[in-house]
């Protein structure tokens, strides 16, 4: 219901939204001005944009479940063939970047949660509430200026050198050498964030009768914050981590652009600015079923870790 | 309003400050600065393409060296201004800005309205404050950019608000000092005059533009307002002719056939609704005549009109700033304003490797497809125009003049056709021109191109010739004639596409089989003849290589190349003695470098003796000494007579395989005369012996005999 919910926003607001609201013409990107009514008349027909709407969201839905993403109104390619091109480059930045924004972040989280009030804390949490109110374009251009161009350290663009190294341990070492500052500034933006969310988990289970009682019984404070609370807080944080899923995929718009990183994200901007429908409605699509499944997901997860919790 | 002469001095002040070096950067190096274009190349091996999202690594890289070239964002020029490893060109473009017009909308259909607001745009305050100074005023409908196309005499509009006021108060316009108004010749109060732009956050420099024309036009009184609407909507109101006014760019070509569209009634490009019949005639004079001079004439007359009607207001030309390291020589510029040439692509190069070498040029987006029929973008041409040729190119020192290219002649000819009147144009093409994986171009290529766009329409590259071409005739292998209705001299440039070979594209059963003409990417699919290439091939100087996509793409130089450099082969030096005698062994030495100055350690280096008749008498392969040094030896038993040693050499350089020939002559003499000293010595001693007996014996001979005694 959801899902299906979802897409029929997301058709209306792709397709009805600027052409019979907004008046904006979609064909005007791919069609030459001086086509013959008759040749413009063919290229919709091709698109299947000449169609009655519920007739077009009935043949979409029904695409969709057979796996044909449809051709994108700019390439003319298969959509699903161009996602496989980016996805991998998304998923590894991106994926890469969550996990280790999610662990560091518990765990940065947790130590400044055990030294609340203390120089630690104040350093770390002053340090995150600053790196989280950089924008992302502005810490990926100093990293570029700085490591990139001042220090040489690092590349300035791509996800390998210009051309690639042939042997596989080099290539895979050029990668990780060019995913370096890409990953960096979406650290940098995730940490501090993530920590401070941690940290105020934590803080707030702190004040629990159940934790008074453990320290009255002579639990060290690291058994507490490990057995204890941990596990009390591990709901939400899994529901925050099942949010984040989605986003791997649909990749990080700015960070790609800036490191010309071959990701799903640019292109994602793109399509949306040249009206390519394909493109939006699939990544939207893949992005709503991996939130509908990692949310679903996430229930289950929350109630095996919180016996409080069952499903019915 | 008079018809002023304008702008003659502000055209030569404006040739003065674009010819004069600008000091945004380091000058250009002296190799730069001298250099004379050459119609030949690539002078480098490689042409690599990484592709850079963010114009601000692209800036990075170009600063850094990690590629030789970058556009520079005005606003940008201080960064690379005191870098004494870049320079910039700045040079005119073919982007007019301009303010169009809806003239049948209420007030902009008033003529004078038009001329008022023309009077509000401050041009140089624009340039100055908008664009960093890097823009070229404008007045003329076709801009001076265009060379003799342009008429330097038409209505000029000088800034002032004094003027605009007159305008209007000339043409019946009211003003109530009272209230501030204006009232129409009609005593309607004057509604809103709309100016529409692109969100300042979308395009914050038309939005200031708009401002400044709009408070000047309050300052008067005038209800000017600016709408801000995003722009792809306003792009659909500008095609569907209900838009009000509006600030955006034009891309010409360099030839102005474009003015025929957007200035004749019901002209595909008139989205400004203006309709003249004087105005019309001088348009189809200018568009369908076959004489060049009558269509300059023609398209001068119709800048009058155009000007004093002002359907549009151009404002300024844009100019590009393109930097390059300051080790890049060989950039051709085209004549008389600027813009960049074909030829810079043949004649690019590192000063520190005249040739050899790989050119580092950025792309600003991922080329989604390298099909010349349904590429769309600048990048995607910018990877292409190394590969694809044209039939003639423009010539570099005017810009509105053609070159020879794959045609290396032509004719235009009006004639008679089952009664009407038609365009003959005969083209004659080179005939030493291969396509890149060995196949020859011929009059079919071009005839199949031709055929190609007029049967399929492809969206790029279609055009009023191919609508009208009746049939075409291709008499041998390098002549082709097209017929066309009607008589137009811009035929000749609509007909000027880019080649494909026919031996691809016209292969369905390929091109089926990836989804069709429309569909298929070339590069992506193997080329059946020579595996090792795709099908994106051309007769240009630089073949596809490799494509990472989002990352690069790599172009390699095609050292088959109709027109390759001379001396971008590899060089020999021969040792080698002019005389011998038959049955000495003839020793040959050869140096044989790259042209880059290495010595050539693969070569394949063969030696014959080729007789007066062209024979050849004998034939070894030479034997590599090391550093490039090679050794024959030829026997000379049996020959005598005059020979030309001819030494072959072929070497792989960077993949490719290029060979060289020299040859010089010798003289293998007759054996004896190698003796022929020692002859002559015994000869002499026998003959000075002789004489010497000789004289002995005469001396004998003559000496007086003893008497014989008396008792």
């Amino acid at each position: 219901m959801v899902l299906f919910t979802a897409l029929v926003l997301e058709f209306l607001l792709l397709r009805v939204l600027p052409y019979y609201i907004l008046g904006i013409d979609p064909s005007f990107f791919f069609m030459n001005p001086n086509l013959t009514n008759e040749q413009r008349a063919l290229i919709r027909k091709t698109f299947g944009l000449d169609e009655p709407l519920p007739y077009q969201f009935v043949k979409y839905v029904l695409s969709l479940f057979t796996g044909n993403l449809g051709y994108s109104f700019y390439t003319r390619r298969p959509v699903a063939s161009e996602l496989m091109e980016r996805l991998p480059n998304t998923l590894i930045l991106l994926g890469t970047s969550t996990i280790l924004v999610i662990l560091i972040g518990i765990g940065v989280g947790l130590l400044i949660a055990m030294k609340r009030g203390g120089k630690v804390d104040t350093t770390i949490v002053t340090t995150g509430v600053f790196l989280n109110s950089f924008p992302a374009f502005f810490l990926g251009l100093l990293f570029l200026l700085v490591f990139g161009y001042y220090f040489r350290l690092f590349p300035m663009a791509g996800t390998v050198s210009r051309p690639p190294p042939q042997d596989f341990f080099s290539y895979i070492v050029d990668y990780l050498w060019h995913m370096t500052l890409p990953l960096l500034t979406q650290l940098m933006i995730g940490i501090g964030g993530f920590a401070l969310f941690i940290r105020s988990l934590f803080i707030t289970q702190l004040g629990e009768d159940y934790i008074v009682t453990a320290r009255a019984k002579g639990v060290s404070e690291e058994k507490i914050m490990m057995r204890h609370v941990l596990r009390n807080i591990l709901p939400p944080i899994i529901t925050v981590v099942a949010l984040e899923l989605p986003g791997i995929v649909s990749g990080a718009v700015i960070t790609e652009t800036i490191f010309s990183w071959y990701g799903v994200g640019r292109w994602l901007f793109e399509a949306s600015m040249q009206f390519d429908y394909p493109v939006v409605q699939a990544v939207l699509f893949i992005s709503i079923v991996l939130t509908v499944t990692s949310l679903y997901i996430a229930d289950i997860v929350i109630a095996l870790v919180d016996p409080r919790v069952r499903l019915k | 309003m008079k018809a002023n002469k304008v702008n003659l001095v502000l055209v030569i002040a404006a040739l003065f400050i674009v010819t004069v070096p600008v000091a945004y950067s380091a000058p250009p190096p002296e190799q730069q600065k001298s250099w004379k274009w050459e119609p030949y190349g690539p002078r480098v091996d490689e042409t690599l393409m990484p592709i850079y999202l963010s114009y601000d690594s692209q800036l990075l890289a170009l600063k850094s060296g990690e590629v030789d070239t970058s556009y520079i964002q005005p606003a940008r020029i201080g960064e690379v201004k005191d870098d004494p490893n870049i320079y910039v060109l700045t040079y005119q473009t073919f982007n007019l800005q301009f303010l169009g017009i809806n003239c049948q909308q209420y007030p902009w259909n008033y003529t004078a309205i038009r001329h008022a607001v023309a009077h509000l745009i401050d041009r140089d305050w624009i340039i100055r404050n908008v664009f960093n100074g890097f823009g070229f005023p404008v007045e003329a409908p076709i801009p001076p950019a265009f060379g003799d196309w342009s008429n330097p005499n038409v209505s000029s509009y000088p800034y002032s608000k004094e003027l605009a006021k007159k305008e209007l108060l000339d043409a019946g316009f009211t003003y109530d000092n009272t209230t501030g108004k204006w009232y129409d010749p009609h005593g309607n109060l004057l509604g809103d005059i709309v100016i529409q732009v692109p969100p300042a956050d979308q395009a914050p420099w038309l939005y200031q533009e708009a401002q400044r024309i709009a408070k000047d036009g309050q300052d008067i009184g005038l209800p000017l307002k600016i709408e801000a609407i995003e722009f792809q909507a306003l792009v659909s109101q500008i095609y569907s002719k209900t838009f009000k006014s509006f600030i955006l760019y034009l891309g010409w070509s360099r030839i102005p056939t474009l003015a025929y569209e957007l200035f004749r009634t019901d002209g595909s490009w008139n989205f400004w609704g203006i309709s003249d019949p004087e105005l019309d005639a001088y348009l189809e004079k200018f568009y369908f005549t076959t004489n060049l001079t009558e269509a300059k004439q023609a398209l001068w007359k119709a800048q009058e009109k155009v000007s004093l009607m002002l359907p549009y207001i151009p404002i300024y030309m844009g100019m590009a700033n393109v930097g390059f390291r300051a080790d890049i020589a060989g950039v051709v510029l085209q004549k008389p304003l600027g813009g960049q040439s074909y030829l810079t692509t043949l004649d690019v190069h590192h000063i520190s490797l005249p040739f050899g070498g790989v050119y580092k040029t950025p792309l600003g987006s991922d080329p989604r497809t390298l099909n010349p029929f349904t590429a769309i973008s600048g990048d995607e041409w910018d990877v292409m125009d190394n590969i694809l040729e044209n039939l003639f190119i423009a010539n570099p020192d005017q810009v509105s003049s053609d070159l020879p290219w794959l045609a290396k002649s032509w004719k235009i000819e009006e004639a008679t056709l089952n009664g009407s009147k038609i365009t003959k144009i005969t083209f004659y093409l080179n005939d030493n021109v291969t396509w890149q994986d060995g196949v020859k171009f011929t009059a079919k290529d071009v005839n199949f191109t031709w055929w190609f766009i007029k049967v399929n329409k492809p969206t790029q590259q279609y055009a009023m010739v191919f609508e009208n071409l009746l049939k075409t005739e291709v008499p041998d292998d390098y002549t082709i004639v097209a017929y066309v209705n009607g008589t137009s001299w811009t035929y000749f440039y609509d007909l000027n596409v880019v080649i494909v070979p026919e031996h691809i594209w016209g292969n369905s059963t390929l091109l089926a089989t990836y989804g069709g003409w429309d569909k298929w990417d070339p590069s992506k699919v193997s080329n059946p003849i020579k595996s090792n290439l795709t099908c994106l091939v051309g007769t240009g100087p630089f073949i596809f290589r490799d494509r990472k996509p989002g990352e690069y793409i790599s172009l390699k130089w095609y050292p088959n190349y109709w027109r390759r450099n001379p001396a971008k082969s590899l060089a020999i030096e021969l040792n080698l003695i002019k005389t011998i005698y038959s049955g000495q062994p003839l020793s040959v030495e050869v140096r044989v470098n790259d042209y880059t100055g290495t010595p050539s350690t693969n070569a394949t280096v063969v030696v014959r003796l080729i007789s007066n008749s062209g024979g050849i008498t004998k034939s070894v392969v030479a034997t590599h000494q090391g550093n490039g040094i090679y050794k024959a030896t030829l026997d000379t038993s049996d020959i005598t007579g005059d020979y030309t040693v001819s030494v072959l050499a072929t070497a792989t350089i960077s993949e490719v395989s290029v060979e060289k020939e020299v040859t010089s002559l010798i003289t293998v003499k007759p054996a004896w005369e190698q003796y022929l000293p020692y002859i002559v010595l015994i000869a002499i001693v026998i003959i000075v012996a002789a004489v010497i007996v000789i004289y002995l014996r005469r001396k004998k001979a003559t000496a007086p005999k003893s008497e014989v005694g008396s008792t």
